[in-house]
């Protein structure tokens, strides 16, 4: 937020939603008071039309649903969050599955209770947004913005302007609430001094069609060997050499002198070259033991964690120990997507630990 | 595939919350080709998606796509590029949003978002948090991450 302020940009808050999770007992008070800005607390369920944002929802609504359910019945869930005092809002509208539009397109969902669309999207593309928006305008829904923000640099992408005071989620979900309040959806650059903000947007019909429209939902509960999670065995041996480091740097045109010059590393920390640490992302091990999940037709990476504890120099002999280390599942633009967590720990000669690198792939189901 | 690399050093001291390391890389499939070759043998069944339309279509991709390691490649060349020679990744964190097409002219950025005064102050390493990310011509964020990067100081000198 200090630099989006700095630049110009103007937010005041934001609203936290969790996926599937709802924790009181995290205090929003220390961060809000850092960046001097509203921080309030949200959710964000898994509905049979797509996700859904719950704002202020009373103790009722928690002891309704199982917030860890990915396909909620969607009626419920409005009508459940407005009568224990809150109020639901479709989550990224125009985006496939995980949004409301295909939804009422394939299976004529009437959208019953539904008041408030988020149609302005900070993870959805122009195309994906603006045909959110024809949807809300064809049923008469009032539109709101947001970031989707699931990193810091992407916060305040899209956003609301309200007319009117909101310091707290009370006064949030009163306007929201209210049939006569005021508020439009946004993007960052509009909050500008002088911006101008467009009476209408491009519509579906003038931007380039681009989705990925894959799968369908399931429901089932999920088959797998549950025995195999946790177990750490040996994948296998990494020898690094000068010529594997240079081939790597090569193929990524990597120019940094602390990898690819060895009379400037001399004078370096390591007194040589060393390795990139991209470079073990591409060593290949043995897999761990297949977890053997019974679903979908196709996978692909979703998302890495890595860290990264000592040096890699050529002359290393690495040993790769890997593990299968969480399998679980949720909803995403193509429908039902179980991930795979695998995790390989990469030990030195001199059996300290050098890296952990997790890989976390998702699978789907491609008709 | 890289427009601009500097290998300037970062300095801890120097570090400004919200500063920002823009580069623009644009993977073609030469560049996969290469990068697979690393890795993976030319008839590896797995290569489909990453080299040829046909093996895109049969995964449901519009194009063929930058395989998943390649693209956290690039974003760990991005971070190392920013921190300069002696910086060094302590972790990383990345998510894949979007398939990440060949060809797709990718604004790779680099944003300063925390820097651990407090930690450094009192001993310990001198570190920047950073958020990372990819954006495509669709305006897209194919990639997004995190990285927590250690940075010498002006006064280890």
């Amino acid at each position: 937020m200090s630099s989006r302020r700095k630049k110009g940009f103007q937010i005041d808050g934001f609203v936290l939603t969790e996926h599937r999770n709802y924790n009181q007992s995290l205090n929003y008070d220390e961060l809000a008071s850092r960046y001097n800005a509203i921080v309030l607390r949200g959710i964000e369920v898994e509905t049979d039309i797509g996700h859904v944002l719950v704002y202020g929802a009373g103790p009722a609504f928690f002891e309704t649903f199982d917030l860890s359910d990915i396909s909620l019945p969607y009626e419920d869930v409005f009508r459940v969050a407005w009568d224990s005092g809150g109020i639901a809002v479709g989550a990224h509208a125009g985006r496939p599955r995980i949004g409301a539009l295909e939804h009422v397109d394939e299976r004529n969902v009437a959208l019953s209770g539904v008041s408030i669309l988020e149609t302005l999207n900070g993870g959805s593309n122009d195309f994906e947004n603006a045909r959110a928006h024809e949807l809300a305008s064809n049923k008469n829904i009032r539109e709101v913005g947001g970031s989707d923000s699931h990193f810091v640099s992407t916060l305040g992408a899209c956003l609301t302007r309200f007319q009117g005071e909101v310091s707290n989620i009370s006064e949030l979900v009163g306007i929201l609430r209210s049939s006569s309040s005021q508020f439009i959806p946004l993007k960052l650059e509009e909050t500008l001094p002088g911006a101008d903000i467009p009476e209408s947007r491009p519509s579906s019909e003038q931007l380039i069609p681009h989705t990925s429209g894959q799968g369908e939902l399931g429901g089932e509960e999920l088959e797998y060997d549950r025995s195999v999670v946790g177990k750490e065995i040996f994948g296998g041996k990494l020898e690094v050499t000068s010529d594997a480091i240079t081939k790597y740097c090569d193929a990524i045109d990597e120019t940094n002198p602390i990898y690819v010059d060895s009379d400037f590393a001399k004078t370096g920390p390591y007194a040589g070259i060393i390795a990139p640490p991209g470079i073990l992302q591409t060593a290949q091990v043995e897999s761990p033991p297949d977890p053997n999940v019974k679903f979908g037709t196709t996978q692909f990476m979703a998302g890495s964690h890595q860290e990264y504890l000592l040096p890699i120099r050529p002359g290393d002999t690495l040993d790769a120990y890997v593990k299968v280390k969480e399998v679980y599942e949720k909803t995403g633009r193509s429908g039902r997507m179980v991930f795979i967590v695998r995790q390989t720990r990469w030990a030195n000669q001199f059996g300290e630990n050098v890296a952990l690198l997790e890989t976390s792939m998702v699978i789907r189901q491609i008709q | 595939m890289t427009d601009t690399a500097t290998n300037a050093q970062r300095y801890f001291e120097e570090v400004e919350i919200g500063e920002e390391y823009i580069q623009t890389q644009v993977p073609s499939r030469e560049n996969v080709l290469e990068f697979l070759s690393t890795w993976s043998d030319p008839g590896d069944e797995i290569r489909g998606r990453f080299t040829d339309q046909a093996g895109a279509n049969k995964d449901g991709l519009q194009k063929p796509i930058v395989p998943g390691n390649m693209s956290a490649s690039m974003i760990t060349r991005l971070v190392t590029d920013w921190a300069g020679p002696l910086g060094r990744i302590v972790s990383l964190d990345i998510s894949f949003r979007r398939p990440v097409q060949h060809d797709d002219q990718l604004k790779c950025l680099a944003l300063v978002t925390e820097r651990g005064d407090d930690l450094a102050e009192a001993g310990g390493p001198a570190i920047v948090s950073i958020d990372v990310s990819f954006e495509n011509e669709r305006s897209e964020k194919p990639v997004q991450g995190t990285a927590q990067v250690e940075l010498p100081r002006r006064d280890a000198e």
